[in-house]
């Protein structure tokens, strides 16, 4: 429920999320993790100032020690947040993505098969 | 497990149709954000937070939920914006590091931000039943494939949190052992998501068929058990709401 100002963030993520798997990136390994890691920037530039306004550019977690590192180094609020959404987000949604491949690759190809354009990602 | 945080109190908050509260929520976000000052947002706390929600007989549980998100938050803004301020007042410290007055202004001024956000919410949350909500969303015209996305995102999480604890204690009472070292607590992991997963996925197409049996996808109007007062008064209110809303938010525009 923090994360409620952040829902056009996710929104986002789904909506790339969606239009990759349509574009068949979810076919090939390299792919996903490439969008994976454009997702990540896209939602780094998203949630920065969301999370610069309404957070003080914290999230409350041990991310944290990232945005004390660029504060230290000078950097105003948003630029920390943002630096510090570039770190991360981007493997964070590598990863997140290479997962769902890998259980797109484990699920039964009957079971895939059920759902609408399921030959988009397989 | 309970499927949403709402909290059944035979109150006049939770009589109130769901769109007034969903605009007073959308009004006590706005002060949040809006009204100046370090105090300012606290002062919209105490003076509409605390007497609405003890009018909704949900003080004690708002302010249990709402310490427990905004404390981490507290703890890091004090550390990351009170220590490593650049080029502040410093007031108190060791060594290289020290406190900086501008960072624990700052602080204090977001952990008030972040507890309007997260207590408007609440708020909102505790008092208006989930089924309600959804109902409104449909009956002012948001199309329902929407409005399901919206309470399904609501539900996902205690729901994915009930099937994991079914599925734990079922692997535990074939033997499976959860405690131990972190080994044996990764090896624990993969007979608790496999199912975990296609679980959830086979829950998909159960709902799927649950919503096209009751009538999900045909159009035209319904009706509903569920039946929603509004009066006059709270249409008014309402507008009064949204009114006072973009008052401050006019108001924070032109002060900055």
């Amino acid at each position: 429920m923090t994360y409620a100002p952040f829902a056009a963030v996710a929104a986002v993520i789904g909506l790339l999320a969606g239009l990759f798997g349509e574009g068949g990136w979810f076919r090939v390994w390299w792919k996903v993790i490439l969008g994976g890691l454009i997702t990540g920037l896209v939602a780094a530039t998203i949630s920065a100032p969301i999370s610069a306004y309404v957070f003080g550019g914290v999230t409350g977690s041990g991310m944290d020690a990232v945005v004390a590192i660029f504060r230290g180094m000078g950097l105003g609020i948003l630029p920390s947040s943002f630096a510090q959404g570039v770190s991360s987000d981007p493997l964070d949604k590598a990863i997140t993505f290479l997962v769902v491949w890998l259980i797109l690759k484990a699920l039964p190809q009957r079971f895939v098969a059920r759902f609408p354009r399921a030959e988009t990602v397989r | 497990m309970a499927l949403s945080l709402y909290l059944p109190r035979p109150s006049g908050l939770h009589r109130l149709h769901p769109l007034t509260k969903l605009w007073l929520a959308l009004f006590l976000l706005i002060c949040g954000l809006a009204l100046p000052g370090v105090l300012g947002a606290y002062g919209a706390f105490v003076v509409l937070v605390v007497p609405l929600a003890l009018w909704g007989a949900v003080l004690r549980p708002l302010l249990v939920a709402a310490a427990r998100v905004v404390l981490p938050f507290a703890v890091s803004l004090v550390l990351v914006q009170g220590l490593f301020w650049p080029r502040g007042t410093p007031l108190f410290g060791w060594g290289p590091l020290s406190f900086k007055l501008e960072g624990l202004l700052f602080a204090v001024r977001s952990t008030g931000r972040i507890l309007m956000v997260v207590s408007s919410f609440l708020l909102f949350a505790l008092t208006t039943r989930p089924d309600a909500l959804a109902l409104t969303l449909a009956q002012r015209g948001v199309p329902k494939s929407l409005t399901y996305i919206l309470v399904a995102t609501l539900q996902i999480i205690p729901r994915f949190q009930a099937r994991a604890a079914a599925i734990l204690a079922a692997q535990q009472s074939r033997g499976m052992e959860i405690h131990g070292n972190l080994r044996r607590r990764l090896r624990a992991l993969l007979p608790l998501i496999v199912p975990l997963v296609l679980g959830s996925l086979v829950d998909i197409e159960e709902r799927a068929i649950a919503l096209e049996s009751r009538g999900f996808s045909r159009p035209g109007p319904k009706t509903s058990l569920l039946v929603l007062p509004d009066t006059r008064g709270q249409a008014l209110a309402r507008r009064l709401l949204v009114a006072a809303g973009l008052a401050l938010i006019l108001m924070r525009l032109w002060l900055s």
